[in-house]
């Protein structure tokens, strides 16, 4: 096949449906600058892992509290012994995981040209989070399948859907057919609303 | 009876209906998981287990190693065509491939890749098949001792290997130790880590920890930092290779293999030294080596062969020793499990039939692939098209699913958001969540052998070291902690 007149066959329909085409990960299509638009943050990742080494820490505390209040039963080893090493290791890591995080955070400070997550990325994500708990309240009474259909749409809108119908009416096709598949081919019984699904 | 007659016995039954239908429909998936970034064959893997309530083991089994094996496949596609590799084997084939792309040689690129894995695959089925067995053989004589041992290489690899830096690693292999603590002690019937609360007292199920960490996990931090960057590059053309193409790739597809089996059937830390290996090597020895960096096609042949070679390489500790290597392996374990099977020596004398028919059904699956895989690439291609906003909205809705499985109690979705936060916090500090996944699934076979080791020398430690055997094995563990330590604190030097 030659080449000359096709070489953006596949995102001919990307071209008609948005105006500007989208790829998988949400960058622009073929732009110069889409390689730019994902956020590289050393800093974030560095107060990331400052946190999480914090969080093994607290983890470590309880797991060797939890250690010191089992019974080996009079043997050398026993239910004590994996928590007491987990936990002690965790402390360890934590730690370690603690001082890399503070010396990463230094370095990443230190140059000018870092990125960094925005307040409204956060935003995004709370709105994700109270999305979820709202579906595990309602799921119950609306069903499965209407209850996933809003939980789609909201997260496909927060993500950056551009047609808010659209995204639910997508939402609607991915719930049923996981609904069809699911609970009735695999039967795994899934919520039901006094509708029947 | 031989590996040969047992394996024809293992077609006779892998070629059923019911069962063809489910490698080709574990293939597919696994492809369509593979292809799409964010979700991967570990995840489908455990969204899929509660269909061994109503499968018989043969059938799900089968499912389950066309997911893993189409996930192989589906990841070259997206390295090819989308600069940004979706899983991390796939991140040397995307150096190569994606150049290959870029210049108008994706079809080339993407057939390299898939005649390549392919190859790899079924010389890779051929010597686990013949391998198996006298490697279960071995391992029956295997003590407690020589266990714990095992595992514990499978622990130092598998949190050195995977990821940035042994630290991060060593964290998520912690955190998935102490996720595996929760609940009650078999042994004492004492609660450990369940913080007085009712639901936690059966333990954290695996679809939890695996959804959460993956797929919540996932979506959160694609909220919070957007996509990892990239380019889709059109595919034109039709999958085939020219001449020299191919004169150019059987060598790196067998010399891939070679690398990837080996490494990959050792517990050595899953498919990305194979393909960094390859990589090399093809760069040392091509006639063309101007090519690389550029888009030469042994650069792709190669480790993509290593990639495939390595993954059918996993399934030896896997199924003969009981010894996962990967998130997807340490999945499949648990697969095994909820049907009481326990991988290991005694699968081959107990359930000989099973494990021949999955044999078998990998070599109808590497077949249906390549089928999948060349006249479908432009369909796999458009899948690429889809948007960020979709398949993240779609993996959402999966993810809740996973707590249905096991249940569906309101505490059971505040577990999987809970474990969700820790998976968003792990991505954003880039631990991989990988080693979590295989500490959560080995720990408890660790703590049960370990505990077993010592108690058999009345409760001294020197029972760890009981066989000579045991003693190798712990010093490799020791080297293959040690090494990486080494390197990582002279490379900052």
């Amino acid at each position: 096949m030659d080449t000359s007149d096709t070489p953006r066959e596949t995102s001919d329909d990307t071209h008609r449906r948005h105006p500007h085409p989208v790829n998988v990960r949400g960058e622009l299509v073929g732009h110069e600058g889409a390689e730019e638009l994902a956020i590289e943050d050393d800093r974030t990742t560095a107060l990331a892992t400052l946190v999480l080494g914090a969080l093994l820490v607290v983890l470590g505390i309880a797991t060797v509290t939890q250690a010191s209040r089992l019974s080996n039963q009079g043997n050398a080893v026993g239910p004590a012994t994996a928590p007491w090493v987990v936990g002690v290791l965790l402390l360890v890591v934590g730690a370690l995981m603690v001082l890399r995080g503070r010396r990463e955070h230094a370095d990443a400070t230190q140059g000018k040209d870092w990125h960094r997550t925005e307040p409204q990325d956060w935003q995004r994500l709370g709105v994700l989070l109270v999305a979820l708990i709202i579906f595990g309240v309602v799921n119950p009474w609306l069903g499965y399948v209407v209850s996933a259909t809003l939980l789609f749409g909201v997260t496909a809108i927060v993500l950056g859907a551009p047609h808010r119908a659209k995204a639910f009416a997508y939402g609607f096709v991915v719930a049923g057919t996981i609904y069809l598949l699911f609970d009735v081919l695999i039967g795994i019984s899934l919520p039901a609303a006094v509708w029947g699904f | 009876m031989d590996a040969f007659s047992a394996l024809m016995d293992g077609f006779g039954d892998a070629l059923t209906p019911t069962n063809l239908l489910l490698a080709l429909l574990g293939v597919t998936l696994g492809t369509l998981v593979g292809v799409l970034p964010g979700i991967g064959p570990a995840l489908t893997v455990a969204l899929l287990l509660p269909i061994t309530f109503t499968l018989e083991p043969t059938g799900a089994l089968i499912l389950f190693a066309g997911v893993y094996y189409g996930g192989m496949y589906g990841g070259s596609t997206t390295a090819i065509l989308l600069n940004t590799p979706g899983e991390s084997a796939s991140m040397v084939a995307a150096l190569e491939g994606n150049k290959m792309a870029r210049s108008g040689r994706a079809a080339a690129a993407l057939a390299t890749a898939a005649i390549g894995s392919f190859v790899a695959g079924t010389i890779a089925t051929v010597l686990l098949t013949f391998l198996a067995q006298p490697i279960a053989d071995i391992a029956v004589s295997f003590t407690a001792a020589d266990y714990a041992a095992l595992m514990a290489i499978a622990f130092v690899t598998v949190a050195t290997l995977l990821g940035p830096s042994p630290l991060k690693g060593a964290a998520s292999l912690l955190i998935g130790l102490t996720i595996g603590l929760v609940g009650i002690e078999t042994q004492s019937g004492q609660a450990r880590l369940t913080l007085g609360v009712p639901t936690l007292l059966d333990g954290i199920d695996v679809v939890i920890v695996v959804v959460a960490l993956f797929a919540i996990g996932e979506v959160f931090s694609h909220a919070l930092t957007g996509g990892g960057g990239g380019t889709v590059t059109p595919l034109t053309g039709r999958a085939v290779l020219t001449g020299e193409d191919w004169r150019r790739s059987w060598p790196a597809w067998l010399r891939g293999t070679a690398y990837g089996f080996p490494i990959g059937a050792l517990p050595a830390g899953g498919a990305e030294i194979p393909t960094f290996l390859s990589y090399a090597t093809e760069r040392r020895l091509s006639k063309h080596p101007e090519q690389f960096g550029k888009g030469a096609i042994e650069g792709v042949a190669g480790p993509e062969a290593a990639n495939n070679a390595a993954a059918a390489g996993v399934l030896v500790p896997l199924l003969t020793i009981g010894l996962p290597t990967s998130a997807t392996a340490a999945v499949i374990l648990t697969a095994f499990q909820s049907y009481g099977l326990q991988p290991g020596p005694q699968l081959f004398t107990e359930s000989g039939p099973l494990v021949y028919a999955l044999l078998a059904s990998l070599y109808v699956g590497n077949v249906m692939l390549l089928v999948l895989n060349l006249p479908l690439a432009r369909v796999w291609a458009r899948l690429l098209q889809i948007p960020a906003y979709g398949i993240y909205a779609g993996i959402m809705v999966f993810a809740t699913l996973g707590t249905f499985a096991t249940g569906g109690s309101f505490s059971d979705l505040l577990l999987l958001y809970v474990i969700g936060l820790l998976g968003v916090l792990m991505s954003l500090a880039k631990v991989p969540v990988a080693p979590a996944v295989v500490g959560l699934i080995l720990g408890p076979l660790f703590e049960e052998q370990a505990l077993r080791a010592v108690l058999l020398e009345g409760g001294s430690i020197s029972g760890l070291f009981a066989t000579p055997l045991s003693i190798a094995l712990w010093g490799v563990a020791v080297v293959a902690l040690v090494v990486p330590l080494v390197l990582a604190l002279r490379r900052r030097t």
